[in-house]
């Protein structure tokens, strides 16, 4: 099974517009800034990729995060003027997790206390009356469609690969007929302090300067760095597009049980299953999470099975981490691959480690008919996504 | 294309610990809302609920009821027990992986999980937090990992896949009160289309603490009246809904696999339709055409002719503007029918459990088959001509009926049907 992507759009640290999201990526520009509120702290992360810019002034600010509103944007952009069967038109909505409006959360939690005693009288009673609706999972979609009049088949997932569902769910619901136009639209946010306190304990992040920060696949990485984004793709059967495809994508999502991340052997084993027949060479858009012995592991796993001179590329190391969204930029920068015959290199890599397939330090031609999107997160999570070129 | 089965199920609802427990409750038409007991709530606006159990969830308690596990402790230790849906999905599933009688052979299942919020742990803000920020600077996160703010969303799931030490592929459900009905179908779709031959499905879901219970007393969803009765589903006199909490797993597969390795059917999956209101993010579309839509879909995969639907499970939340929406559906979908085809709503009698209602009502779906009694409508007394279908009461419908329809509705108007039958 897969799909037809017709349409899509990001917003990414290196842009908010598609072009310049891969004209940056094929500049091997990294959007990593320094974090000036954990500069201080030791162990934390100190750098991160924060979305730039602010969203569209949307009536839904009260009830959505900025990320949410950015996926709104970037899900209306997608579908554009394309005029759909309000029944035919379904959301499958990717979210990584709860992100708590701190400030709203404020003045319920100023005055608590640790043993949670009388908390109803020490700040709860100031909650936000919103506060629920805010933080519902799938409050982005259900206001998206109210905004797009989506009343199809659709449903919301959640977790670090919430993309790869969303992307597969939506292909399933094309497959079997319940709908013709799927908007799939992620959003996540690894550099919201929640996020960063898991990142913080589960030591997956790097403790490194700006200065120091060593890109994935380089002998000197030591760490990832969170950074946020949000996009949307647009999707239709392949078999019945309504104009030429950008690409043709078969999503894969699953776990194996880990608490950390996902085994690079699971990575293999899935590439495995989604791998077509010939499809001659392939460019693999990496997991990038900047740990050497899991980098060449990872590697390794995947030159188990596809040509072990693949070229290796990765946006993580451009954008940082981006749990749920992942999948949906790798789609979109893998599909500017196949069309321009151009591969992106991987942000900052200098010296790259050695191992199997082909890091690219800097952009150039490639002849390949298909690309790999891989992500590994926790707890045990996956996801992987085949791009390959439509036919004319 | 696979015909899916239940093989097997679990159930964990304010009527206690398994689905017999379930099933006996509904059969004799009980109620099992009271005060919540786990924290304390006397100063909330909100201080009833359908309760699983009136203490923090411990790896003895589980142990009490699962049998002991070398995992309980860990998983306590690790911190995953704080969040209450996570103990409750693990009973479930341990539930349901031994009724449909999967041993390590089935290893290969895959999981579609529905889960709720992320449990936000109050006494973590509380030693994390200072002045509007988190207190980075003043040491905090030295008592890390000890500190997380939050469950993370994949939490349960993780455990479920620990305990039974799963293989197969992952999906999480976060579509609000709609999640554990979609996980269903969206296990059933799986089998069917022969992408998988066995999927542990369902939902678990707890607002049951402090922050879920003061951010529903502060949206002022649940009824004010802090009474056994408080939710009175399509009730003339209905006025909000009772929060509960609690997980129902099931074992769907494919008839196939089912025959082959011997297990006996509880139902057939025989379809399922979701739409979506596109309507207002806090009000359910008025004239229900949407939800009759899922309906009608679901009826469509299951081949089904609406005369021939013996009972509807209804979300009926008890809420005002909830009740009368899908009173408008089941209308819109079944025609004159809707005079006589039997609804009623298990809410009044657990309270709603959010993201695993889908899940929970959908094992309540079972207790036509299993026992041939309709679960009855806890508190509903006085009919709303508004709720114009035929509504059972307080007292269970002994009857023999061979198809079901279950009804999920989420807040932002995701809709879920789910068509069941008789197992043959």
């Amino acid at each position: 099974m897969s799909a037809a992507v017709v349409a899509w759009a990001v917003r990414t640290a290196l842009g908010n517009a598609t072009s310049d999201f891969v004209n940056r990526l094929m500049a091997g520009e990294r959007a990593a800034a320094p974090n000036r509120a954990l500069e201080s702290i030791p162990g934390a992360c100190k750098i991160h990729a924060p979305l730039m810019g602010t969203p569209q002034p949307s009536e839904h600010r009260r009830f959505l995060s900025r990320l949410e509103l950015f996926a709104l944007d970037a899900a209306r952009e997608a579908l554009g003027n394309r005029r759909a069967d309000p029944n035919r038109l379904g959301i499958f909505w990717a979210t990584g997790g709860l992100r708590i409006r701190w400030a709203e959360l404020a003045p319920a939690l100023a005055e608590q206390r640790l043993d949670g005693q009388h908390c109803w009288e020490r700040g709860l009673r100031r909650l936000h009356p919103f506060w629920l609706l805010q933080h519902l999972s799938n409050n982005g979609h259900a206001l998206l469609s109210v905004d797009v009049q989506a009343r199809g088949e659709g449903a919301t997932f959640g977790g670090a690969n919430a993309g790869a569902q969303a992307i597969a769910q939506a292909e399933i619901a094309l497959g079997c007929g319940a709908i013709d136009l799927a908007l799939v639209v992620a959003c996540d946010s690894l550099i919201s302090p929640e996020a960063l306190v898991d990142g913080l304990c589960r030591e997956a992040l790097t403790t490194r300067t700006l200065r120091e920060l060593a890109a994935p696949y380089d002998v000197a990485a030591s760490g990832a760095f969170p950074g946020e984004a949000a996009a949307a793709l647009l999707l239709e059967r392949v078999d019945t597009a309504s104009s030429q495809p950008k690409a043709v994508v078969h999503a894969f999502a699953s776990a194996d049980g880990e608490r950390g991340h996902a085994r690079p052997g699971t990575l293999g084993a899935a590439v495995a299953r989604v791998r077509g027949g010939g499809e001659g060479e392939c460019i693999v858009d990496g997991c990038g999470l900047a740990r050497p012995q899991w980098d060449l592991a990872e590697r390794e796993a995947l030159a188990s099975v596809i040509d072990r001179g693949s070229p290796l590329t990765c946006i993580s190391a451009a954008t940082g981490q981006l749990g749920a969204t992942t999948a949906l930029l790798q789609v979109v920068a893998l599909a500017h691959v196949l069309s321009t015959g151009v591969a992106y290199p991987i942000s900052g890599l200098n010296a790259p480690a050695k191992g199997s397939l082909r890091p690219l330090s800097r952009a150039q031609e490639v002849r390949v008919g298909c690309g790999y999107g891989v992500a590994s997160a926790a707890p045990g999570l996956l996801g992987v996504v085949r791009v390959v070129k439509p036919s004319a | 294309m696979s015909r899916a089965v239940i093989t097997g199920a679990g159930a964990v609802s304010a009527f206690g610990v398994g689905l017999e427990k379930l099933f006996d409750g509904l059969a004799e038409g009980r109620c099992a809302i009271g005060p919540i007991r786990n924290f304390d709530a006397s100063a909330f606006p909100t201080r009833v609920g359908g309760e699983v159990w009136p203490e923090p969830i411990s790896a003895r308690w589980l142990a009490s009821q699962l049998g002991e596990l070398p995992r309980l402790k860990e998983w306590e230790k690790a911190g995953a027990l704080r969040d209450r849906k996570c103990g409750f999905a693990l009973l479930a599933a341990a539930e349901a992986w031994r009724s449909a009688g999967c041993t390590s052979s089935e290893r290969d299942a895959w999981l579609s999980l529905a889960v709720g919020l992320e449990q936000a742990f109050l006494e973590d803000f509380a030693a994390v937090f200072r002045a509007g920020k988190i207190a980075w600077e003043s040491g905090s996160h030295s008592q890390l990992p000890a500190v997380r703010l939050r469950a993370p969303v994949d939490l349960a799931p993780r455990c479920v896949r620990e305990l039974l030490d799963l293989t197969g592929r992952t999906m999480i459900h976060v579509s609000a009160c709609a999640a554990g009905a979609l996980a269903v179908a969206h296990a059933a779709s799986l089998v069917e289309g022969g992408r998988a031959s066995m999927v542990v499905c369902g939902g678990t879901d707890s607002l049951l603490n402090p922050l879920g219970v003061g951010a529903m007393s502060r949206i002022g969803a649940p009824s004010p009246r802090n009474a056994v009765d408080a939710c009175r589903p399509f009730d003339r006199r209905r006025d909000g809904l009772v929060i509960g909490e609690g997980a129902a797993v099931f074992i769907v597969e494919s008839e196939h696999r089912a025959r082959s390795r011997g297990a006996r059917p509880l139902a057939r999956i025989l379809g399922s339709g979701s739409t979506q209101d596109a309507y207002r993010p806090t009000a359910p579309r008025p004239d229900g055409s949407a939800a009759a839509r899922a309906m009608r879909r679901a009826l469509e995969r299951a081949r089904v002719d609406p005369n021939d639907v013996g009972y509807i499970n209804a979300h009926g939340t008890g809420t005002p503007l909830n009740d009368p929406a899908e009173a408008r559906a089941i209308r819109l979908c079944f025609g004159s029918s809707a005079d006589f085809v039997p609804v009623s709503s298990i809410k009044g009698a657990l309270g709603h459990l959010m993201a695993a209602s889908g899940a929970i009502e959908i094992a309540g779906s079972l207790l036509p088959f299993a026992r041939g009694v309709l679960p009855a409508t806890a508190n509903h007394r006085e009919p709303d001509p508004e709720c114009d279908i035929c509504v059972i009461g307080e007292a269970p419908l002994r009857r023999r009926v061979d198809v079901v329809l279950s009804n999920s509705f989420g807040f932002g108007g995701q809709n879920a049907t789910v068509v069941m039958a008789r197992p043959a």
